[in-house]
Order: structure tokens, then C-alpha cells, then sequence
């Protein structure tokens, strides 16, 4: 009923957004008078846009540069554009097309007949030089703010691997991924989106590996988004994701160029988001949740260990607190008795139901947690043994708490941040939460009960078309190489057979050394 | 209200309100941990007592090191078993919990008026485990439940674990789960064992010595009234004949030495004969040992002396052996379950005299005995000398 009205609602939306709206074009008036009007009718009179006019030509023709102070790179500026003009000679002044080619020594140049492209070229940064009595303006490529330095990744730390994490400019991250897939066939498609923030986006994938219906349907959707501003991944996933309700995370956000190329290479689609440190990774799979970078810079005995110990820990994160609690108000016969009695005399005395109990301290935990994250680095790891002093020593002094839950609360909270994607463990976290009640009023019996419901919400959820349990629903068995094991790289023969792809084959026909040593 | 959505809400007032009566709290339970049945003849009335544990001190919380009871005892009483059980409700503020109760240990009066009763109960109630142990007391059961084994924090418990090493150190009882007695008592001519529990009194020597349990010999069970005892002797002997002894120490006196060999391992194999209707059974036991002390210069490469020690051993357990089939014949009782293996070698013929068997044909049944003992390993030692002397067989 409720899925019912979601696809409805899901559907309805899509459609209603299907066919984007053409955005009214403006000629560019040859008359640079009229020129500056339009101009400041759009940007009105805000501080930072520059109008500059020059004499061309030895001081003949008039030529108009509009630019956004401190978005553009004054320098460039400076040098290629009105250093040139002012000593352009006439001849190459007559009209736009061989000004953009002969004169200005700009990296890229677009010549448009459109003054809304060039608005929106200034928006980014770029130069739009007016000539007078030609009816197409040149926009140069001079855009250069203050960008962040690429930094090793902040969520996503590993050991062994690449420390470079994704910064905010989207250049920036499009060079990273460029720099490390150098293959021609790699394709970038940008797209603009928010009718106000005017987001530039990219949506990447290798041609000829990535499924074109994938690609396509990827840009539908992104295009399909009407929104007045985008500013974080977050938000482009909520409208692409294929179920919008669900918890679970059925696209992967990651910092990592490393792990974007893996994905590439494995014919995913990457979404780049300007303004954020985070790229959207289409189609994606729970699997991947338990994909470490560093299972692949490690042996790959250690690579499998570590598959399973993250396995471990969403389990324990999602099952532990109510099985504790289950147990301990239904089911005491499954104790061995040294056990039970343990328990039950830590909980002598202890004046709250295990309910209680266990609800209050999770939630502690989660209190302390976030106010980790919010609070300044200085004074964050005086909150956390604060914390910990609190809860754990005082708490259980004071007989207000028992001290099972105190270490099974810290052992939960320890095997979430043992799961490697963040966006992974959110779902689990909350979902924690009415597991405990349910196993709290019927025990076992509803501690399953409400795991199936789980395991089927999480075997209904797609990614763009892929099943999100497979390899294991349905089964995959050539997936599981590179889920439950990590096998050593020379036996990943395929491509996930989970994700479409027009190339499975991995190794290609590339002989092994063994071979060539033979001949 | 549409329909899906009423059996929604349904579903979850069902799920969320259902349970929340049968919640219960641990720190609001009474653990049991060990309990006494009995039987009282002079009042016709069933006694229980249990040993409940005070679960406050199974916590390492309180390390202010005040001693204080980890255990408390509630007695019940009533005409029947169950009766007797809820009865000692009336005195327990906390619910009585019965599923990590391992230890029931029968009265001997109870036992000789028979534990059907018991039995009966604890395989209908759900509450109370059928994989505990069962035991069968001779000690009055003022002093059975004052005794305190001082390792354990409720005395009771010590005796699982007092029956289940007995096997792996003296083989002188015979662990039995209650579960294992409701098969044994449902059988044709049942017939089973079930571990003796008897007291050791200190010896004026030892001033610090406390009164301990003691777990040696059984009590023969008919239908489920004791008809008679076993001595610790003879129970080795079924132990050994069941197959179960996993380690006990035998005294030896072997070519005028003392020694002492340590019985590591046995097996046995129960032969039937069946002859025109006579039966006869073969058992052969082949029990393995090591040397564990001898009190003269040795040297243990002599092969003779080590012959001589298996001789001497088989005689010992074969004597073991003899001595409790003599006492089974004598019972009447056929505790080793050879009626089975009549069944299962001729089974015509046990149609014919399963009515006489127990009464005329197992009491005069002819058993032959057979051991044959292995000499495994001696020890850290081969050669004990004295002052440099050699030892016998150099």
C-alpha cells in the first residue's frame, strides 16, 4: 500500500520532470551600450562584476571585457586578454571569430551568439569580451578561485592505498580520475543543474564498458531534477536513488579517486557534484559496502579476513543490542547458567527495564558520537573519554546502569566504525533501534521477524535496475570472487556479472609471465 | 479503515502488546541451581528443597570482599512432587527458574518409594531441563544441603561436575541425565543405574578438613524404585563392561612389587552364545594402561615383568567385573542390558523366554569374563635404581 503510493508518487514526479524546459535565449547586440544594459539588468548592481571597457586597435574599436572579480584569475586576465587587446592591430579586429583565434592567447574559447551563455560563463569564472559591432561574444576560459589542496580523504582513511581524497572543485576531481584512467575512451558529460546554483555536473564513465542504458538512464534522471539549488551529493542521490524511501544506501558516496576508478573499471557510472568532496557512484550493490580499499592493498588472505570481519560488523551492529536484549527478558534457557547469573546480578539493583536500559545507552552513544564529530578537534577527545568515564565508570557506580550493557554498547559502537562505508552504517544504526523494541516484547520471535523484514525490504531495493543483494539474491556465483573472498587479482577474470557491462572479460589476453618465461 | 491497513496496525499491536506479559526481568528471578527431592514416610508428604543462587554474587561488582550467602534454600512440601514444588512459592519472593537447574538428586526414601513422580514431572514441565543430572542420595538431607564444597558458590553444582569427572579419574560412578533415566525406565524389565551420592567425614586428624561429597557406587534402579547399591568396586566393573571408563588407578602386586598402573582407555565387546536355546555370554574387555609407580629398583625393558604386570591387571579387573555381574545375578537385575542383545541376536528365541528372563535365566546365566590388558607406556621413566644397584633382570 505504502509502495504503492511511493512508485506513484516516484513515477509521477519523474514524468512531470521528464522534458526540460528550454531556457529563453537573448541575442548579443552588436551595440556594446545595449550590451552593458542587458548586462546590468541581470547582475543588477552587484560589487563584484567588472565591466571593462578598452580601446582596441590602437584605441579604435571599443571591446567590452566582463568578468566576475575573484572568480576570474586576474592574471590571465592581465596578460592574454587586455594586454592583447590594447595591442591587437586593427586587421585582427574585425570580427569576433578571428579575435578569439588570432589574438587572445586563452587555453579555451567559445564564441556564442547567446548572452545567456555568457552570463553563465561569467557565473563560472570565465571572461566574455564583447566586440563591438560583431553580434557573437568570446567567453575565455579564465576562471581561477582559491581552491582546497587535495588532502587525504576525512571518512574513508585507509592504510596502504592512494592518501589523495576528492576536494570540493569538480576539476580538481575530474583530473584525479583523468590522471588515473588514461584511456580515450573515458567520457565526461557535464550538466548543469539548480536553477539558482547553477551546479556544474559530470556525470563519467568509460564508453564501451559501461552499459549505455545505465549511462542514459543516469543522465535522465540527473537532468530530470528540478531543484533551485544542489549542494551536496547527498541530495542528487535522494532524487536518482531508485527507491526514494528506503534507509539503505543504494548509491555509494566515496572520497576516494581510487575507489571511482575501480568502479569505472568495473562499468559504473561516477556522478561529480562541484562544491562537494563526495562522488556518486552508480549502480551499486550491498556488496560493495564490504569492499575496503584496503582489502586491495593488503594480501589477499588478509583482503578475505577482512571481507568477513566487516560482515561481522554489520551484524553485530544491527543485531547485537537485541539479542542482548532478547535473551535477558525471554529467553534465560539459552544462557549457559555462570553467564546468566553474571547477568543477573549486574542488573541487581539497576532500577530501569532492560528496555530502558539498553535504549539509554544507545542513544548515549550515539549523543556522544555526533557531538565528536560537531565539537572542535581540541576539544573532541576530551568529550570522548568524558564520555566514556561518564557512562561507563560513573553510570555503573552508581548502579544506574549494568555493566554488560555498558560493553556491549561500546562493543556495538566499535563494530559500526568498523564498517568501512559511513553511508552504510546509518541504515543499520536506526534500524537498530526498533529491532531492540521488537525483541524486548517478544524476544527471538521478533528479533527474526524483524530481520526478515529487513532481509526482504533489502532484497525489493534496486540500483538503477541491479539488484541490491546480489551476488547472494540472486546468486552470482562468479560475483562471489570478489565479495565474501578477495581473490588474488589475477583470478578476477570478469567484470561484476551483476553490473551490465559490454566488456566482461577483465584480464583480456595479456599471457601470463609464467607463459612468456616458457617460451 | 482499508483492510490492509487494519491488519497492519493488527500485526503490530499483536507483536508489540503480546509479549510484554510474558517479559520478565532477570534481577526479579530466583535461579535454580541445585534441588533435593525426598520423600518423608512418617508424614506421606513429598519434600523439595533447593539451593537457589543469590545472583548478586556472581557479579564481580562488589569487590568490597564482605562475605556474604550466595545461596539460599527453599524447602517446599505437599502430596505430590509438583505440590512440593510450588509450595516453596510461597516462601520465594522472586519467581522460582528452573531451567539452569543440572542437579536433582533423589532422596534415598524417595527413591525407594519410587521417582516416577519426579520423572513424570520433569519431562511434562517445561521449565525444568531433562538434560540435568540425576543422583540418588544416602545422605540425611539436613546434611546434604549444609554441606558446602567451597569451590562452587552454590554447593549443589558441585556434584555435575563431580559425576562427569568421575569417568576420567576413578570410574567408580556413572553420570546419568534425567532424560537418559525416563528412556532406561520405559524399557522391558527396566533395569538401570543411577550415581550414589554418599558423604566423606572429615578425619579428626585434619583439623581444616570439611565434610565433602563424594561420588562413588550406585544404586540399582528396578521400574523406578532403588532395589539395592552397588559398591564403587562393582560400579567400575559395569563402567567397565559399558565401555565408559575413560581413566582410573589400579594397585598392583606384581613379583613381590607394589606398583601402580594407570588405566588409560578400554574397550569392550559383549558376546552373546546361543546354543538349543541356551544362552551364554562372552565379554571381552581389552583395557589399555600406563605405569604410574612402583617401589622397588625396575627396570621396565624386562619384558617378563611387564607381562606379568598385564596378568596381574587383567586379574584385577576381571575380579572387578565378576564381582558385579555376581552382584547383578544376585539383584536380579540386569543392569548391563544383556536382554537386549539376546533380542538382538536371536530374536525368536527371546520371544520365548522374555518372560522368565529376568526372574530364572539371567540370575544363573553364564558369563565368561575376558580381559586382556596392553601395556601402553611407562612413564617418564624405564629404570628405577638405587644407590646405582641394578635392577631386577639385568
Amino acid at each position: 500500500m505504502l509502495k504503492r503510493y511511493l512508485k506513484n508518487f516516484v513515477v509521477e514526479k519523474i514524468m512531470e520532470s521528464g522534458n526540460q524546459p528550454q531556457r529563453p535565449k537573448a541575442p548579443v547586440a552588436p551595440d556594446l551600450n545595449r550590451v552593458m544594459d542587458a548586462l546590468r539588468q541581470r547582475f543588477g548592481s552587484t560589487g563584484d562584476l567588472v565591466l571593462r571597457k578598452i580601446l582596441a586597435g590602437n584605441g579604435t574599436i571599443p571591446v567590452l571585457v566582463v568578468y566576475l572579480e575573484n572568480m576570474a584569475d586576474p592574471k590571465t586576465i592581465n596578460e592574454s586578454i587586455i594586454a592583447k587587446l590594447q595591442e591587437a592591430p586593427v586587421a585582427l579586429l574585425a570580427n569576433s571569430k578571428i579575435l578569439a583565434h588570432a589574438v587572445l592567447p586563452v587555453s579555451k574559447v567559445v564564441l556564442t551568439g547567446d548572452l545567456v551563455k555568457a552570463v553563465d560563463g561569467i557565473l563560472y569564472g570565465k571572461t566574455a569580451i564583447f566586440l563591438s559591432g560583431s553580434d557573437r561574444a568570446i567567453v575565455a576560459e579564465t576562471s581561477g578561485w582559491e581552491k582546497r589542496s587535495i588532502q587525504p580523504p576525512e571518512t574513508e582513511t585507509n592504510i596502504q592505498g592512494p592518501q589523495e581524497g576528492f576536494v570540493e572543485a569538480i576539476s580538481v576531481n575530474i583530473t584525479q580520475i583523468r590522471r588515473r584512467i588514461r584511456d580515450s575512451q573515458l567520457r565526461f558529460d557535464n550538466l548543469h543543474l539548480g536553477t539558482r546554483t547553477n551546479t556544474a555536473l559530470s556525470v563519467a564513465y568509460i564508453e564501451g564498458l559501461a552499459d549505455p542504458g545505465i549511462v542514459a538512464e543516469v543522465k535522465k534522471r540527473v537532468q530530470a531534477i528540478r531543484i533551485d539549488g544542489i549542494q551536496s551529493a547527498q541530495s542528487v542521490m535522494e532524487f536518482i536513488k531508485d527507491q526514494r524511501l528506503t534507509p539503505f544506501s543504494t548509491l555509494l558516496k566515496t572520497e576516494r579517486p581510487a575507489k571511482v576508478v575501480a568502479c569505472l573499471l568495473e562499468g559504473r557510472v561516477a556522478i561529480f557534484v562541484d562544491g562537494t568532496p563526495f562522488v556518486i557512484v552508480a549502480p551499486v550493490t550491498f556488496a560493495m559496502m564490504l569492499q575496503e580499499g584496503d582489502d586491495y592493498y593488503f594480501s589477499f588472505y588478509f583482503g578475505s579476513f577482512l571481507r568477513w570481519l566487516t560482515l561481522f560488523a554489520f551484524t553485530a551492529t544491527l543485531v547485537l543490542p537485541s539479542l542482548y536484549t532478547a535473551i535477558t527478558t525471554h529467553h534465560w534457557e539459552m544462557m549457559p547458567t555462570p553467564l546468566a547469573l553474571s547477568i543477573a546480578g549486574s542488573r541487581e539493583g539497576v532500577p530501569f527495564p532492560l528496555l530502558v536500559e539498553v535504549l539509554a545507552m544507545e542513544l548515549t552513544f550515539e549523543l556522544l558520537r555526533e557531538a565528536g564529530v560537531r565539537l572542535p578537534k581540541a576539544v573532541g577527545p576530551a568529550v570522548s573519554i568524558a564520555g566514556a568515564l561518564v557512562i561507563g565508570q560513573a553510570a555503573v557506580q552508581a548502579g544506574l546502569i549494568s555493566p554488560v550493557v555498558v560493553v556491549l554498547v561500546a562493543f556495538t559502537g566499535i563494530a559500526s566504525f568498523a564498517i568501512p562505508s559511513y553511508d552504510a552504517t546509518l541504515a543499520f544504526r536506526l534500524l537498530r533501534f526498533p529491532l531492540i523494541i521488537l525483541s524486548f516484547a517478544i524476544g527471538i520471535l521478533g528479533l527474526v521477524a524483524g530481520l526478515i523484514v529487513i532481509w526482504a525490504h533489502m532484497a525489493s531495493l534496486t540500483s538503477f535496475g541491479v539488484p541490491y543483494l546480489a551476488p547472494f539474491t540472486p546468486v552470482q556465483v562468479k560475483d562471489l570472487k570478489d565479495t565474501l573472498f578477495r581473490v588474488p587479482t589475477w583470478a578476477m577474470v570478469t567484470r561484476p556479472q551483476t553490473i551490465p557491462s559490454l566488456d566482461p572479460d577483465r584480464l583480456g589476453k595479456v599471457q601470463s609471465h609464467q607463459e612468456e618465461d616458457e617460451r | 479503515m482499508s483492510r490492509p491497513r487494519f491488519l497492519t496496525l493488527l500485526l503490530i499491536v499483536s507483536l508489540l502488546l503480546g509479549g510484554c506479559t510474558e517479559r520478565r526481568e532477570m534481577n526479579e528471578t530466583n535461579f535454580v541451581l541445585g534441588a533435593l527431592f525426598d520423600y518423608d514416610a512418617e508424614k506421606d508428604k513429598y519434600e523439595m528443597y533447593t539451593q537457589v543462587a543469590v545472583s548478586e554474587a556472581f557479579s564481580k561488582m562488589q569487590s568490597g570482599g564482605q562475605l556474604q550467602e550466595t545461596y539460599l534454600i527453599y524447602r517446599g512440601e505437599a502430596d505430590t512432587v509438583y505440590g512440593a514444588v510450588r509450595d516453596a512459592a510461597r516462601n520465594s519472593a522472586r519467581r522460582l527458574f528452573w531451567s539452569h537447574c543440572d542437579v536433582y538428586v533423589m532422596g534415598k526414601d524417595l527413591a525407594q518409594k519410587g521417582i516416577l513422580p519426579f520423572l513424570d514431572f520433569a519431562h511434562r514441565d517445561h521449565e525444568l531441563r531433562s538434560t540435568a543430572y540425576i543422583f540418588v542420595s544416602d545422605i540425611p538431607r539436613e546434611k546434604l544441603l549444609s554441606i558446602k564444597d567451597g569451590q562452587e558458590k552454590v554447593p549443589l553444582m558441585a556434584l555435575k561436575r563431580l559425576v562427569l569427572l568421575g569417568p576420567k579419574r576413578h570410574g567408580e560412578t556413572i553420570p546419568k541425565r534425567v532424560i537418559e533415566v525416563w528412556k532406561d525406565q520405559s524399557m522391558e524389565n527396566p533395569v538401570y543405574l543411577v550415581p550414589m551420592l554418599s558423604m566423606k567425614q572429615p578425619e579428626t586428624r585434619a583439623v581444616e578438613e570439611k565434610t565433602k561429597f563424594e561420588m562413588a557406587g550406585a544404586a540399582v534402579f528396578r521400574e523406578d524404585k532403588m532395589v539395592g547399591r552397588l559398591s564403587p568396586q562393582e560400579t567400575r566393573g559395569y563402567l567397565f563392561v559399558s565401555g565408559q571408563i575413560k581413566n582410573a588407578v589400579f594397585p598392583l602386586q606384581v613379583h613381590g612389587k607394589k606398583i601402580a598402573v594407570e588405566l588409560i582407555g578400554s574397550k569392550a565387546k559383549i558376546i552373546p552364545h546361543i546354543e538349543d536355546g541356551n544362552v551364554a555370554f562372552r565379554i571381552e574387555v581389552k583395557p589399555q594402561f600406563n605405569f604410574g609407580e612402583n617401589d622397588q629398583p625396575l627396570n621396565l625393558e624386562n619384558q617378563a615383568f611387564d607381562k606379568a604386570a598385564e596378568n596381574a591387571f587383567n586379574g584385577a579387573v576381571e575380579q572387578e567385573i565378576r564381582k558385579s555381574i555376581e552382584q547383578a545375578q544376585q539383584l536380579k537385575a540386569d543392569y548391563f542390558n544383556l536382554a537386549r542383545e539376546v533380542q538382538l541376536a536371536d530374536n525368536k528365541l527371546w520371544q520365548q523366554i522374555r518372560n522368565q528372563w529376568a526372574e530364572e535365566i539371567f540370575p544363573d546365566l553364564s558369563i565368561e569374563v575376558m580381559v586382556q590388558s596392553q601395556l601402553l607406556r611407562t612413564g617418564l621413566l624405564i629404570e628405577t635404581n638405587l644407590k646405582g644397584g641394578r635392577a631386577e633382570g639385568e
